[in-house]
């Protein structure tokens, strides 16, 4: 069996890094978008220095959802590294679940999201209605394109659990996902403060 | 014993090897730490202090998926590599227009950005 795992796997490591190249790849991308969520954070920052009033976030959002959306993505964070050593230990059933949990709690952020931003609309709050709102649909905008790419990905790979489950790639496509997957949830541990608490 | 020779198989190819006791552990003080930020933003702290105290939270909260969730406590050289090479221009973008803020912030007033309508006009 480790033989077996071991041959599976090393060809796919690159000899001058030590890394997988998925995760050499991942981690290249993932640092490209470290640096567009901070060009962001940078320019929240700066509006709300530069401006002569500046609303509180819990008067204008809607905290505990808030709140329950942070738990929800945390506990997807918790699913999703299990998927991995799911897919390590070559249980594909327990893999299943736990990726198939991974979505369901993604789709869940979204919905609650969803509902947030359908309550902004009813009361007439839109991007265009203040600085704030326009950088809290900003953020939390693209902060949502990222999970529906992540919800997408971990799809893909539930499906492709059926039929490529031995591929020598899979893990590691496995473990790449799941790194998308942790920054999208450490850009809304930053969002969340940000924008509903301070 | 056929999880333990898989972990080790997965550590030394180039994946991380998972550590579930070690996932719950972080999971618990995840929630504990969302649960307290959101806890100490009902005290109604002045924007300094909370500021303080939310981004001391969350900074924590971050490095506990980076290193335990995403495995970067035992990765390799050129992972930290790169995130270097990231902190610096981060880093850079952060204090390079904060410190260009703070020190014209009393020399000029606090400009509000026309509405599209103003701007028409």
């Amino acid at each position: 069996m480790m033989s077996e795992a071991a041959a599976m796997d090393m060809p796919h490591v690159g000899s001058s890094t030590g890394v997988t190249n998925a995760k050499l790849g991942i981690w290249l991308f993932l640092a490209s978008e470290v640096m567009l969520f901070s060009t962001l954070f940078t320019t929240y920052i700066i509006l709300r220095l530069g401006s002569s009033s500046w609303p509180r976030g819990w008067n204008v959002l809607n905290v505990p959802m808030g709140t329950l959306n942070t738990l929800v993505l945390i506990t997807s964070s918790v699913t999703v590294v299990m998927a991995y050593a799911k897919a390590v230990e070559r249980k594909r059933g327990q893999f299943r679940l736990f990726m198939g949990l991974t979505i369901a709690l993604g789709v869940a952020f979204l919905i609650i999201k969803g509902f947030e931003w359908g309550a902004h609309f009813k009361a007439g709050e839109f991007p265009s209605s203040s600085i704030f709102l326009a950088a809290y649909f900003t953020m939390t905008g693209l902060h949502a394109l990222h999970v529906i790419g992540g919800l997408i990905t971990n799809s893909i790979l539930l499906v492709l659990s059926e039929k490529q489950w031995d591929h020598p790639l899979f893990v590691g496509r496995v473990e790449a996902a799941g790194l998308y997957w942790h920054f999208v949830d450490i850009v809304w541990i930053f969002l969340f403060p940000a924008l509903y608490l301070l | 014993m056929t999880t333990e020779t898989s972990h080790s198989a997965a550590g030394h190819a180039g994946h991380a090897a998972p550590n579930v006791k070690l996932y719950m552990l972080i999971f618990g003080a995840l929630a504990f730490l969302t649960l307290l930020t959101v806890l100490i933003s009902y005290i109604h702290l002045s924007p300094g202090p909370a500021i303080a105290a939310a981004i001391t939270i969350a900074v924590i909260k971050s490095s506990l998926v980076v290193l335990f969730f995403m495995h970067l406590i035992n990765e390799r050289p050129i992972i930290y590599g790169i995130l270097a090479v990231v902190a610096f221009f981060v880093l850079f973008l952060y204090f390079g227009p904060m410190a260009d803020t703070i020190a014209t912030s009393g020399r000029r007033p606090a400009q509000s950005v026309p509405t599209a309508a103003e701007a028409a006009r």
